[in-house]
């Protein structure tokens, strides 16, 4: 054994296996365009393969498969899908149709310029339903307040189901059965709660991104669409002067000094409080659509799912509603982007696409297919309501650091609201001089 | 951190194998290079270049997809600018001497208390067991332990507290990470210390006892001493993984997959949000980040390799 070319030979076998395995690991590709001329499409979805929607999807998906001979490949990749994407975009492993919600689409995809414009899929007949196009049966107003991120692609993204954010209640409560529609309403219902021993809202402390909607629905009723943008995007921080935010920030501040807020919501981690609202132990509840579904398990006997819209301050201003989108886009460099178009085209089909409300119970991007019982009042809202994006849809890193660290506070009843505007302006300030 | 077992031929870095020279010394020498190059090969490849990368990143803006554009030290003056990464510097700091240091004051008084106790091996697994449990774990059953109504505070009401602390409070939210850190982390070093400790002779301490040595006595100067080597040994180790602490925070702060309050921060987050938490794909920013953060733990970790530097006892 001690002969030098026995270890030569083992030296060379150990560098040579060591390459092989990183030739193996670092080049495999899943082939995109298989060489027998049969169509194919690549598809990640958002979806684990165990939950609803993509049961929904997975019968479409065969369907099509049967119906244009286009053989389907899909990856059920989880919410992180588009991480998987921006690798793959760099090692040229693109799949040709993905889906995601706009705000993780639209900064990983349409900001860097990687997504296809889907204008051509607007104006497709719909399989199925020929009289219709896409752009017929889904509301332009979807397509209207989608963000460009800085992008060059308007049309980046087609969804197939949204989600609004809206004040939940239990239509059964014997405190205030009657849901409100002004601020000073919603007041009064709180008194009532607090007269009747109960906590009025329920929210979780450490769910700052649910709280904030407080403040942003506020601001939308006090200063107008687009306003809240304007305040995180001023870099001289002006714009947090205005009269109209100290008073959003007071308005914030009384639902707090009144104990309207439920008791221990300062010292809880979501969603304990959010289970507690469904047990009746507080009145109202502001959050997106999926609530109904998350909280059904702890729903108190006989409670009766409502919502209304979050209420006007004044008489002129602005009710639209929060509407988070979910959807497909098509990455620019994929293979078979025809095909992937012809999907979504598919897909928006009614019967189809009903799926998503009968079975995944969330509303379908098409208003004419029927809301889930627990959603009729959501669904009304968004059909009656102009629709806007959260936090008007500016960047989450802007939120997260120039945002969210004051708004806790304010939040939390550790600073007035007069305390709030001046940091929350420092903040501001302080983010977008980092940012240079 | 390792070092090949082998070293070249003891003492001698270069030169020829020598006349006088024994077979095995011979064989040994030749062994030295192939055996040492494979490790050395994934080193670089999976250490080195990924550094040298990141440095070359964060002299760019780069959105992870498009090409890069030359930025210079911007990066690192919006770094320098940014409260954020300041204050996510000020955790990281606080979590490897805060915790570090009572984490080691905990580990050196089990040893001393385990030394001589019964059923010392049943009870140093039970102390490791915390080790063993995913972070995930602690997140959630945190969550359920200590909230408003959990059995924390019926179990404090019960005996008569009316006004509880407010445990998840994001105040508290920190010092809590900070707590299950020492909690987990004080059963890994007791282990390791221990296994340390186990080495000394047991006449050392009864000698040391003979001459009227108390225990704290014979810790200063038998286990001190003669277990040093582990001791800064475990120093280092912890110095790194405080560095690296991530998953904790982002489990304990972040609900519904939401970023944790920028209060909890740790370096290693901040890397983590710049490039994939927010909208803003900032991977130059995040390759900065990640620079600092080596320089903070490289300049950490000399430091301390020096302040420990001690002769070595032989037992």
């Amino acid at each position: 054994m001690t002969h030098p070319n026995a270890w030569l030979k083992i030296a060379t076998g150990a560098i040579l296996a060591t390459s092989v395995a990183f030739a193996a690991s670092g080049c495999t590709t899943t082939s995109a365009s298989p060489d027998d001329g049969a169509k194919s499409l690549t598809y990640w979805s958002m979806w684990t393969e165990t939950e609803p929607q993509a049961a929904v999807l997975k019968t479409s998906l065969e369907s099509f498969e049967k119906d244009t001979g286009i053989k389907v490949d899909v990856q059920w990749q989880g919410r992180k899908v588009l991480e998987k994407v921006t690798t793959g975009l760099l090692s040229g492993d693109v799949p040709d149709l993905v889906d995601q919600a706009y705000d993780k689409i639209g900064p990983a995809l349409a900001a860097t310029n990687q997504a296809a414009d889907l204008s051509s899929v607007l104006s497709t007949k719909i399989p199925g339903e020929e009289e219709h196009t896409v752009a017929d049966v889904i509301p332009s107003k979807y397509f209207d307040i989608l963000p460009s991120y800085g992008g060059e692609v308007k049309n980046y993204m087609v969804p197939y189901s949204v989600s609004n954010v809206s004040v939940f209640y239990n239509k059964a409560n014997a405190v205030a059965p009657k849901a409100p529609t002004t601020w000073d309403e919603l007041l009064a219902n709180c008194q009532k709660a607090v007269d009747a021993k109960m906590g009025c809202i329920a929210a979780d402390g450490d769910a700052t991104w649910a709280n904030s909607y407080w403040f942003d629905y506020l601001i939308n009723r006090n200063m107008g669409d687009g306003a809240f943008q304007k305040l995180m995007e001023d870099k001289t921080g002006a714009a947090w002067d205005d009269a109209a935010v100290l008073k959003s920030a007071q308005q914030i501040q009384e639902l707090v000094t009144k104990g309207y807020i439920i008791k221990g919501y300062d010292a809880s981690k979501y969603p304990e409080q959010q289970n507690a609202w469904a047990a009746n132990k507080a009145l109202y509840f502001l959050m997106g659509s999926w609530a109904p579904a998350e909280t059904a398990k702890y729903a108190a006997e006989g409670f009766d799912y409502g919502a209304f819209n979050f209420p006007s301050t004044a008489t002129n201003a602005s009710t639209a509603n929060d509407t988070l989108l979910f959807g497909f886009t098509v990455p620019k460099k994929a293979a078979h982007q025809d095909e992937a178009k012809q999907f979504i085209a598919y897909f928006s089909n009614k019967d189809r696409m009903s799926g998503i409300s009968t079975d995944a119970n969330n509303l379908a991007a098409r208003p004419d297919v029927d809301a889930p019982k627990q959603l009729a009042d959501v669904a009304a809202i968004l059909a009656d309501n102009e629709t806007r994006l959260p936090t008007d849809g500016v960047s989450s890193d802007v939120i997260d650091k120039g945002f969210n660290p004051t708004f806790d506070k304010l939040f939390l009843g550790k600073v007035s609201a007069e305390e709030y505007v001046k940091e929350a302006k420092a903040a501001t300030i302080a983010y977008w001089n980092a940012k240079g | 951190m390792a070092t090949p077992v082998i070293s070249p031929a003891r003492g001698r870095s270069t030169g020829r194998p020598r006349a006088g020279m024994s077979a095995i010394e011979r064989s040994r020498r030749r062994l030295y290079w192939p055996m040492l190059l494979p490790a050395l090969l994934l080193m670089v490849l999976f250490y080195i270049v990924p550094i040298l990368y990141a440095g070359w990143l964060s002299l760019h803006t780069w959105d992870g997809i498009n090409e890069l554009k030359w930025r210079g030290a911007d990066n690192y003056i919006q770094l320098a600018k940014d409260p954020i990464f300041i204050g996510s510097i000020v955790n990281t700091l606080k979590i490897l001497f805060v915790v570090g240091i009572v984490t080691f004051v905990f580990a050196f008084a089990l040893t001393m208390i385990l030394r001589d106790m019964m059923g010392r091996k049943f009870v140093r697994s039970v102390l490791f067991f915390p080790t063993l449990i995913n972070a995930m774990v602690f997140g959630i059953f945190a969550g359920f332990l200590f909230s408003p109504a959990g059995p924390i505070n019926k179990l404090l009401a019960f005996v008569g507290v009316q006004d509880p602390p407010k445990w998840l409070a994001q105040d508290n939210l920190f010092n809590l990470i900070m707590i299950v850190m020492i909690w987990s982390a004080t059963g890994y070093f007791t282990t390791i210390i221990m296994s340390a400790v186990d080495q000394i002779p047991a006449y050392y301490y009864e000698a040391a006892g003979l001459d009227g040595a108390g225990p704290w006595a014979k810790f200063r100067h038998v286990t001190l001493p003669l277990a040093w080597d582990v001791i800064s040994v475990c120093a280092v180790l912890w110095t790194m993984s405080s560095v690296k602490v991530f998953e904790l925070i982002l489990v304990f702060g972040g609900s519904t997959a939401q970023a944790p309050p920028a209060s909890t921060w740790s370096t290693a987050l901040y890397v983590y949000q710049a490039a994939f938490g927010g909208g803003s794909r900032e991977f130059g920013v995040s390759a900065a980040a990640a620079i600092v953060s080596l320089a903070l733990v490289t300049v950490l970790t000399i430091g301390l390799r020096r302040m420990l530097r001690r002769e070595a006892i032989e037992i």
